[in-house]
């Protein structure tokens, strides 16, 4: 166990530990100062704008879709909602490049969709909605694939005894069934949300790139290394970094406490 | 005919019931899917084929399965020690490990890609310079997979009781005989599944990999980067079609995986 | 007449789960659904509940047609095996849910949680989640969740399957007891016929998704319709080919009847079962009271003789 142990950890020391404190001592190198004026560096800012324009977009959507679908598929099973299961999974085994692209043949200009929306003055890709379907499609399964084992597990008999007590279907939605995956649903949201803010492949090829427009955060960190200006890139990458740190310690707490109100 | 006609009508009441589910879901997958496809197969499965079967195509699809076979392997042996200091293991060392793991998971892979980029550049800080070769390739997939083999392995290791293995020590076994006679086998169809999930996440990842792999066509170029480039110099129907190449191994991969592991699984239960 | 079941039928996909169930189940009695797993009894209780659909026939509760009324409005009590209990709700808000749904105001909420926790013996326990009662205790809390909103009738799938042993048998007296006192039409499914027998008014007896027979336990017991029945509710061994009960047959020394050899004698406390070799058709059992058996003196490899008691009509006829 001794000599597990040491190679466990010596191997995840060099994998993960070493990128990571290398991430915030590239940052930190030049001292405070530097790091205060790269946090105010005004392309940053506006690509961390539109970074959080994204998330407030996508997140509330996947979640509803997520919890929408998860009720469908365990609540109202039918050869439908069978296909829709799978479905919901696909962008799973897709690689991001593999997303972006098929979002660009579908709705640039040069795609199925791209001429009868062009001629209503709509522009998706290249542009924040094309963006926010991309950033939508890679993180569409994360949290339906919280809920689903949950409702599974649950079973109907809350529903019922609801339903048998006089409550409507939305009420005991509402008082019953939401509550009770309240944690799963928070998990799901927060693995979308860092996903979302997170995601390069996708987004790089249906947004164009262009600096102050659409310009993602992950897409601002890329540019700043492909221009020799590593610093500038590092305090991206630190602050993305903190972000999925921070994320990963509540999703801790949170697994915690779902644990801890299963053994209800 | 009229049992046809019924299904097909029951199909469209499931349709109709759930219709913000199924605008969402076709406008993001379906509609897009079936764009891509099409392109793939605008010049009919010869011009697929021909797509696919490009020189640099061919090159940048058979690095990405090396590298990703690789670095599937090495996950799932080291993946499978890891979770078993995490199950096995009550010391400080494995609460700090487990907390490590999911940090690829959790990490944007850009970010990963220009840190991995700047540890192992050519100015490396360790010296050791794996930029713009399959071996940094590698590293990085080996990166982003991490948690897979892990997170799939440790819940079954969680519930052996160990009452097979102390049977087998009674026995006279060994430490290794037990190893590899008990515990290895009921542990082998959650491997394969962690490292088919390792592999498919390998073949498509980009972020990670596309700044220190150089992209030097016929040398470093991953099939995401060539699918990138492809669709970059508007030759979107060989973009669709190499895609849709590394999606078909993709799902034969998770599929046979799949399939095996039940397999495994009903023999050994 | 309380609850009337007319030609129910009803399918799962191709397979038929019910056929032409017809029954009625007088007003404040306590009514067992009995038979095998797979029976069909938890589905006719789904059925009556409303949560089943069904593809004919008619559900009539205090003389209403509810056949179309859905589930909520059916104003039933519905008690599941695993108490469904609302776990993220206390104790009191759990039992107020149906007082909450029908807008019944704060204060008078307050009164009537308070007075059924009082009444189901949780009292001083509203302000605990589910996770802290025992079994018994959340089964106490789903009854009185279900009866607070005065329902026509009571359901119990299975309520006493998932307790041990000791904690089943005094609620199977509560339960019984709590359903007197309060006169509500009651039905209960369980699949273990003694349980049924003890506590029920009435037995139904369901058998791959049809009636065998119904009426009260001792009419049950002492004339079973055919020999699912029989076999169902009692234990039943053969004399002169025909089944009986064990305890319908007597051992003597000498006298009339068919003679036997005594293979095995086993000693269950009151009850000493005695396993008899006969000419006639193999072996048969006897129930023997304590006291018979030490009266008898019996003893392995002994030859006596076995034959019917008289004085009572115990074995119903055979074809």
């Amino acid at each position: 166990m001794k000599r597990l142990r040491i190679i466990a950890a010596t191997y995840l020391v060099v994998l993960v530990g070493a990128p990571l404190y290398l991430v915030f001592h590239e940052t930190f190198k030049s001292g405070w100062s530097a790091f205060w004026s790269a946090l105010h560096e005004p392309q940053m800012l506006a690509s961390i704008k539109l970074t959080l324009l994204i998330a407030v977009v996508v997140t509330p959507l996947n979640a509803l879709f997520g919890i929408g679908a998860s009720l469908a598929i365990v609540r109202h099973p039918s050869r439908w909602t069978k296909a829709l299961d799978r479905l919901i999974d696909v962008p799973l085994a897709l690689s991001p490049i593999f997303v972006g692209v098929m979002l660009e043949l579908a709705y640039s200009a040069a795609g199925w969709f791209g001429s009868p929306l062009a001629a209503h003055g709509l522009r998706i890709m290249f542009s924040w909605p094309g963006i926010a379907m991309a950033s939508a499609a890679v993180s569409l399964p994360l949290v339906s694939r919280e809920i689903i084992p949950l409702l599974r597990e649950l079973g109907e008999t809350q529903e019922q005894t609801a339903a048998t007590l006089g409550a409507s279907a939305r009420r005991t939605f509402f008082t019953v069934t939401l509550p009770a995956m309240k944690w799963a649903v928070a998990y799901g949201l927060l693995l979308t949300l860092a996903r979302v803010i997170g995601e390069y492949g996708a987004v790089l090829v249906v947004s164009g790139n262009v600096a102050y427009q659409t310009q993602t955060l992950t897409l601002d960190i890329a540019e700043n290394f492909e221009n020799y200006n590593p610093a500038q890139g590092f305090t991206g990458a630190a602050m993305l970094a903190t972000v999925s740190i921070l994320a990963l310690i509540i999703l801790g707490i949170i697994k915690r406490r779902e644990r801890a109100s299963h053994e209800h | 005919m009229r049992r046809w006609l019924f299904s097909i009508r029951k199909l469209h009441a499931g349709v109709r019931r759930h219709t913000l589910l199924t605008t969402y879901i076709t406008l993001l997958v379906l509609i897009p899917l079936a764009a891509l496809t099409s392109h793939a197969f605008a010049h009919g499965p010869a011009g697929f084929w021909s797509a696919v079967t490009q020189p640099e195509s061919v090159k940048a699809l058979s690095i990405t399965m090396a590298c990703a076979g690789v670095a599937t392997l090495i996950n799932a042996v080291m993946g499978t020690v890891i979770a078993f200091v995490l199950v096995r293991d009550r010391s400080w060392v494995a609460r700090f490990l487990e907390a490590v793991v999911d940090v690829p998971f959790a990490l944007p892979t850009v970010v990963a890609g220009v840190t991995l980029m700047t540890l192992y550049g050519p100015n490396s800080p360790l010296h050791v310079t794996l930029a713009n070769a399959w071996t940094g390739i590698t590293v990085a997939l080996l990166f982003v997979t991490l948690p897979f083999t892990v997170r799939a392995v440790e819940p079954v290791l969680e519930s052996l009781t160990g009452d097979a293995e102390a049977a087998s020590r009674t026995l006279g076994a060994s430490t290794l005989r037990t190893f590899s006679s008990i515990t290895l086998p009921s542990l082998l169809p959650a491997i394969l599944t962690g490292a088919s999930l390792s592999f498919a996440r390998a073949i498509g990842e980009f972020g990670s990999v596309v700044f220190i792999s150089g992209n030097r066509p016929f040398h470093t170029e991953v099939a995401s980067s060539y699918i990138f480039m492809l669709s970059q110099s508007q030759n979107f129907d060989g973009a669709a079609a190499v895609s849709i190449s590394l999606l078909v191994v993709a799902l034969v991969i998770l599929s046979g995986a799949n399939l095996i592991s039940k397999r495994l699984t009903e023999r050994t239960s | 007449m309380s609850i009337e079941l007319n030609g129910i039928n009803k399918f799962y996909g191709s397979n038929q789960a019910l056929y032409d169930i017809t029954a009625t189940l007088p007003t404040a009695s306590l009514t067992a659904l009995v038979g095998p797993s797979g029976s069909g009894k938890s589905t006719l209780l789904r059925v009556i509940a409303g949560l089943e659909s069904m593809a004919s026939g008619r559900v009539g509760i205090e003389g209403r047609d509810v056949s179309a009324v859905p589930v909520r409005d059916r104003n039933i009590g519905f008690c599941f095996q695993d108490y469904a209990p609302f776990r993220h709700m206390t104790v009191a808000q759990n039992v107020a849910y149906g007082l909450r749904v029908r807008k019944v105001p704060r204060a008078q909420i307050h009164q009537r949680v308070g007075e059924m926790l009082e009444r189901v013996g949780l009292a001083g326990f509203d302000k605990r989640y589910p996770s802290e009662l025992s079994g018994g205790q959340r089964q106490r809390m789903a009854l009185a969740r279900a009866l607070i909103i005065e329902p026509d009738v009571l359901l119990l799938d299975e309520p006493f399957a998932a307790l041990d042993a000791q904690v089943r048998g005094d609620l199977r007296t509560w339960v019984r007891s709590l359903q007197r006192e309060l006169a509500i039409t009651t039905i209960l499914v369980t699949h273990d016929q003694s349980e049924a027998m003890e506590v029920a008014d009435q037995l139904v007896v369901l058998n791959a998704g049809r009636i065998e027979q119904s009426g009260s336990p001792s009419e049950l017991y002492d004339e079973p319709a055919n020999e699912f029945v029989r076999g169902f509710v009692g234990p039943s061994t053969s004399f002169r080919g025909e089944r009986v009960r064990p305890h319908a047959l007597q051992l003597t020394r000498g006298g009339e009847g068919e003679p036997c050899a005594v293979r095995d004698v086993v000693h269950l406390g009151f009850e000493v079962r005695v396993v008899v070799d006969t000419n006639y058709n193999g072996s048969s059992w006897v129930q023997l009271t304590h006291d018979e058996a030490a009266r008898l003196q019996v003893s392995i490899g002994e030859s006596l003789t076995l034959s019917l008691r008289t004085g009572r009509e115990s074995h119903s006829r055979n074809e």
